[in-house]
């Protein structure tokens, strides 16, 4: 098997160069991500969603150029309300706003913003250019991976989120299987109702955004209303497009988390379901456990930013790797990029990349394109939207609130979406002030009916004899994995009450 | 001084009750997913993780209500200065909790009252919660806010969404 086919290259910049339309989309397709990604409440997957209907009258690669500039702008938007006020705009920004909004309180927003948007373009444009190199051989290792492995991968990526953030142990782990727990309620693997407790309104689950929305970003919203403004000091509160960009040229001053992060999150994005929600948590969870300052992530460490946005970004090539190599949506953005192939009658899979490499080439080489293009596009978004720090939060969360109950509405189609939001908030805000890891049950959430799955069809393989384990050498390693994950932090936690018990 | 109100000593056990309630979630679903069905791949996951959380708030339990831990804390506590009620410039943690309740009422309140008329109810209550008592600034603010994003819902996203002002779908 070659690295790359050098013809298929010719081929693909014949596509790119054939007609003016695919690049005529690319900037409002960023807009509309960037816009649907920084509105809390209109996830990147819906905006993706809202967008699909346009495409309908275009041909295959400008609907897929279309789509995929909205992916990227929405990669990025997500971090915006997470730096500004500590709400991700989707799952995959959770982990921007641990040290993304901590150094807006300090007057760091246009930096942190900067940053952000640098390690995105960069990360994408990493994983793009990783993917070019690898699309080859993407589907063979793909398909190396079991369910048993992907529910290790899932389990570990969420003991990962329940320690990375120094906080209560026990009550970490007990969030995430919470979430894991509720993630799975409704119809189970036997089409048997469970945990609906007679409310039909649960028979497809618990609504995960409007949940995620409450547990995150509401419940921080509450907490924000104790003070005036996001940034206190009015000194700090200017709109610097200089400083942005000076946060932008910074991000050369954290290579190492940018490299690790995009590395990190295309392989934890090529894996199908978990993508960038895991991505930029697992990502943030490294930077901080190879940094020589842990203590300082949570509190406003821009390596914090670079971690989360770099990898969050880098996931969409992966997630791309896995819809072309496989036809498997690696999470929601991808699975309407699949409902596009499917509009245009054409299946993603082993086959769609052996017949139609040029066509794969010229997606790449088009999105590697939307990451420069993200880089102006994104700063004149930015420019729009820091203006959000001038506004008093006396005005500022209510507002907020209210468009996020308005998007959980819309995404729901019922009351359940508000209800939903409304309830998960105050479990988010009991969450938060005990220490019990919010992200975590988040992530728990998301991954529940999917690591059921995985475990239901790893049972079906191996006929219930779990000997099979040892047979599988990538899912022994994962499982060391998660026992190293889980013992580490309890093992400290014990010497050091030990330590303090004779110190005392 | 150590604070021995009610509350005070309520917040002294959220992670205790907070676990008790997880526990009692976990407990409560495990039993209807066996009534539901006995099968083993509807169990395959909950079984283990239902043990998870007994295990779990077990050390909880023994952790928070040992009395090593009350006493150590107890001491801490009274060493720490009294947590202060509230920023002075923003809401107070009452106005915060009544703001929350707020928000489940205006959930609530949606279907019966429509979104529209909720969503203006709701940021007048934030509004004045939060001190803002000017009625101009207080009708201002939330009546144009809570019929634009009412409109925007029904117009843009297409949602039949219930209103008493707004024209819906």
């Amino acid at each position: 098997m070659e690295l790359i086919d050098f013809g298929a290259v010719g081929l693909a910049l014949g596509i790119l160069g054939t007609s003016w339309v695919p690049w005529a989309v690319i900037i409002p397709g960023l807009f509309a991500g960037l816009a649907g990604g920084a509105l809390p409440g209109i996830s990147g997957t819906m905006i993706i969603a809202l967008m699909l209907p346009f495409t309908l009258y275009m041909d295959f690669f400008t609907a897929v150029m279309f789509l995929t500039s909205v992916f990227t702008g929405a990669g990025f938007g997500g971090a915006i309300p997470a730096i500004l006020i500590n709400t991700p705009g989707t799952t995959a920004s959770v982990s921007t706003a641990f040290d993304g909004f901590p150094m807006s309180r300090q007057g760091r927003h246009n930096e942190a913003l900067g940053i952000g948007l640098a390690a995105s373009t960069i990360g994408t444009f990493i994983s793009y250019l990783v993917l070019f190199l690898l699309i080859n051989y993407a589907s063979w290792a793909v398909l190396k991976l079991g369910p048993f492995e992907m529910a290790m991968v899932a389990i570990w990526g969420i003991t990962m989120i329940a320690t990375l953030r120094g906080g209560n142990f026990e009550r970490g782990i007990l969030a995430g299987i919470f979430g894991l727990m509720i993630g799975t309620i409704g119809i189970g693997p036997t089409g048997q109702m469970r945990g609906t407790f007679g409310f039909a309104e649960l028979l497809d689950g618990i609504p995960v955004v409007p949940a995620m929305i409450g547990l995150l970003a509401t419940a921080e919203l509450f907490n924000l209303a104790r003070s005036r403004y996001i940034v206190e000091k009015q000194e700090d509160r200017v709109i610097s497009f200089s400083r942005i960009l000076q946060g932008f040229a910074g991000v050369r001053e954290y290579w190492k988390t940018l490299l690790r992060g995009s590395i990190i999150g295309v392989f934890v994005g090529a894996i199908p379901g978990v993508g960038a929600s895991v991505a930029n948590l697992i990502s943030y969870a490294d930077a901080r456990r190879v940094s020589d300052d842990p203590d300082s992530f949570g509190k406003g460490n821009p390596n914090g930013v670079v971690a989360s946005e770099s990898a969050n970004s880098s996931s969409e090539g992966g997630a791309m790797a896995t819809l072309l190599a496989l036809g498997l949506p690696g999470g929601g953005g991808t699975a309407v990029l699949l409902a596009a192939f499917a509009m245009h009658n054409i299946t993603g899979g082993p086959r769609f990349i052996a017949d139609n490499k040029d066509i794969v080439y010229a997606i790449l080489f088009g999105n590697m394109v939307q990451c420069l293009l993200l880089v102006i596009v994104g700063l004149l978004f930015i420019r729009i939207a820091v203006i959000i720090v001038k506004v008093p939060i006396l005005y500022l969360v209510p507002s907020v609130i209210v468009l996020a109950m308005a998007g959980s509405y819309a995404l729901i189609g019922n009351i359940m979406g508000p209800l939903t939001l409304a309830v998960f908030s105050i479990v988010g805000w009991l969450f938060a002030r005990y220490e019990f890891a919010p992200p975590a049950a988040v992530v728990g959430l998301l991954l529940g009916a999917f690591v059921e799955r995985q475990f239901v069809y790893s049972h079906q393989i191996s006929g219930g004899d779990l000997s099979f384990i040892f047979g599988r050498p990538i899912a022994l390693v994962m499982l060391a994995l998660l026992i190293a994950s889980i013992a580490y932090p309890a093992m400290k936690n014990y010497l050091r009450a030990r330590r303090s018990l004779r110190v005392g | 001084m150590k604070d021995r109100s009610f509350l005070a000593q309520l917040d002294r056990l959220g992670p205790v009750l907070v676990t008790l309630a997880v526990l009692i979630l976990a407990l409560a679903y495990m039993g209807d997913a066996y009534a539901a069905s006995k099968r083993i791949h509807n169990l395959i996951m909950l079984v283990p993780m239902t043990a998870i959380v007994v295990v779990l708030a077990a050390i909880i339990f023994i952790k928070e209500l040992g009395f090593r831990r009350i006493a150590s804390r107890d001491a801490e506590e009274s060493a720490k200065p009294p947590a202060p009620s509230g920023d002075k410039a923003g809401a107070s943690a009452s106005a915060i909790a009544a703001m929350m309740m707020g928000l489940l009422a205006y959930a609530m309140a949606s279907p019966w009252i429509g979104f529209d008329v909720a969503s203006i109810l709701f940021l007048v209550f934030c509004l004045f919660i939060q001190g803002e008592r000017r009625l101009v600034v207080l009708a201002a603010f939330s009546i144009p806010s809570g019929l634009a994003v009412t409109w925007l819902l029904i117009n843009g996203a297409r949602s039949p969404v219930p209103t008493m002002i707004v024209p819906g779908l």
